[in-house]
């Protein structure tokens, strides 16, 4: 019995090692497959398709040599003939393999597409990889079923009778003893779906619109105070806010509508010795948020409702991997608010400064020494008259 | 009435002594003395007890610019490199009829604001410059005192 349980853990042990191969080297198609589009992207100047593939490609590579370390402690752990470490390992590949996925499937949405990268890239060995996933992950649901029922020898899907995978193919697992499996529809974590159309389709009317206007002043020094508190009132007249304001510069936010009003009246405050009006495009930035947001509510949901009829140590996995895209979501929801009250604000800075900020001398020094000697403090150092 | 008389006996005298050897003529108000050993970029040069001093430098010219280049030079030098806020610019003349420029700039000097007129005039060999400053109260204060003496300028 104990000879049979531990050649079981060695095939399957085996299995998982063939089935990280594969997927690394699907991974690795996958992020060849991107990296491809982004050239192209690239190369055709489309900003928008190519700032999100490059995000994608980052985080695809991210998550390949966290894959690739996954797969070298399945190898330890399968030396040392350890069922815990390997079930571990297994887990992290498996959720790896999930979020590959799910990235190549944000790649393709990137540029508005619903083709699945994946449909390209099947080859000849075997399944694809959510067939793959949904075979696993079934599996194991089907061992934890199995130990919960009160089977023999339930080690998770590493118990498994041997069945020794055709070279290439994919492992074919197997819980045992025979337990029903899981419907494939609650099976592990299922990847997002892609979102169907493009994701920009209903963004291109609003895009011009999502321009951040900011403006710095630098007013000359005279009536402090005073101006400081005239830049605020301005600003609370037309509906903004102070956001900032020290002993010499003030920040204030005004509504985006009334942006030009206040940065007139703000100028009749003083002296402006330097002008800056910048508007900065955050479109790219908003538009791959709120791709990258829905995606993650689609997952959160997911989830949710696998987590209502999973078993006790499924829970505890979805429950883990909740609490990871509910923070996503969080810090995601947390940067588009940032986002849209930079655009619905527009921000005001007006500094006093003695002197204008010049780091290149573009104009000539005139050669008159006595207009140096000009201003108040040669004008008031009335030197001592002696007798 | 009284206040008026006193200004011009002041004036006229003030006139007399400051005008001898000298290529303009400049006159100080009551309630400021004048200081002939002037030192320094001044020629001359008027202070009030508290603080508020007008005065004079003269520069000599070689016919090299005309009263708008000195206009903007000292605007350009008072706001980028001093940080000086120009506050007004008007034409002025002066007693004699000759036609200048006033650059009235402010300036916050330790959280305090100052005022600091500046007047200009071009004379056939040199730049007259009056200048008159003190704290913005007191610039307040001796206002009619400071434009009378700013228009009591005399090139001769």
């Amino acid at each position: 019995m104990l000879l049979w349980a531990s050649s079981a853990r060695a095939a399957g042990a085996r299995e998982q090692e063939a089935f990280a191969d594969q997927a690394i080297d699907l991974m690795k198609t996958g992020e060849r497959a991107v990296r491809e589009r982004l050239g192209t992207a690239q190369a055709s100047r489309n900003a928008v398709w190519a700032r999100c593939l490059d995000d994608k490609l980052t985080q695809l590579e991210t998550v390949q040599r966290q894959a690739e370390d996954a797969r070298g402690a399945l190898r330890r752990a399968s030396l040392r003939e350890d069922v815990d470490a390997i079930q571990q390992a297994a887990g992290s590949m498996t959720r790896l393999d999930a979020r590959a996925k799910e990235l190549r499937t944000e790649a393709d949405a990137c540029v508005g597409r619903d083709v699945v990268m994946l449909a390209g890239m099947r080859d000849a060995r075997g399944p694809a990889r959510g067939e793959l996933d949904q075979t696993i992950v079934s599996g194991q649901i089907a061992a934890e079923k199995s130990r919960a029922d009160g089977g023999e020898e339930a080690v998770g899907f590493f118990s498994a009778p041997a069945s020794t995978p055709a070279s290439g193919a994919a492992p074919v697992v197997s819980a045992a003893p025979a337990a029903p499996a899981a419907p494939a529809a609650s099976a592990g974590f299922a990847p997002t779906p892609a979102p169907s159309g493009s994701p920009y389709a209903g963004d291109v009317t609003h895009e011009a619109s999502r321009l951040a206007y900011s403006a710095d002043l630098a007013l000359a020094v005279f009536q402090v105070d005073a101006s400081l508190a005239s830049v605020e009132a301005v600003a609370r007249e037309l509906g903004g806010y102070l956001a900032q304001r020290g002993d010499a510069q003030v920040t204030v936010r005004v509504p985006r509508p009334r942006f030009d009003e206040a940065l007139a009246r703000v100028e009749k405050l003083g002296d402006v010795v330097h002008r800056n009006v910048a508007a900065e495009d955050v479109t790219d930035e908003y538009v791959d948020l709120d791709l990258r947001l829905k995606n993650a509510r689609a997952m959160r949901d997911q989830l949710a409702g696998l987590l209502k009829g999973a078993a006790v140590k499924d829970a505890v996995e979805i429950e883990k991997e909740l609490a990871k895209v509910t923070e996503v979501i969080e810090q995601i929801e947390g940067r588009l608010k940032v986002l849209r009250d930079k655009v619905g604000y527009s921000s005001i800075t007006v500094s006093f400064q003695a002197n204008a900020p010049s780091p290149v001398r573009s104009t000539a020094i005139l050669p008159f020494p006595w207009l140096d000697s000009m201003g108040l403090q040669a004008l008031l150092d009335v030197p001592k008259v002696t007798p | 009435m009284r206040r008026a008389s006193a200004l011009v006996v002041a004036a006229a005298l003030s006139l007399g002594a400051v005008a001898c050897g000298r290529s303009y003529a400049v006159a100080a108000a009551p309630g400021f003395v004048a200081i002939d050993k002037e030192q320094g970029p001044y020629q001359w040069r008027a202070v009030a007890p508290d603080g508020v001093a007008v005065a004079v430098r003269v520069v000599p010219l070689d016919d090299r610019a005309d009263l708008p280049f000195w206009t903007h030079a000292v605007t350009l030098r008072m706001r980028e490199s001093e940080g000086y806020a120009l506050v007004g610019q008007r034409d002025v003349r002066s007693r004699d009829g000759t036609p200048g420029t006033e650059l009235v700039f402010g300036h916050d000097e330790s959280g305090k604001p100052f005022v600091y007129r500046v007047r200009l005039f071009l004379g056939k060999k040199n730049l007259y410059v009056v200048e008159a400053g003190g704290t913005k109260d007191q610039m307040a204060r001796y206002e009619a005192s400071v434009d009378w003496m700013l228009g009591s300028m005399k090139l001769l």
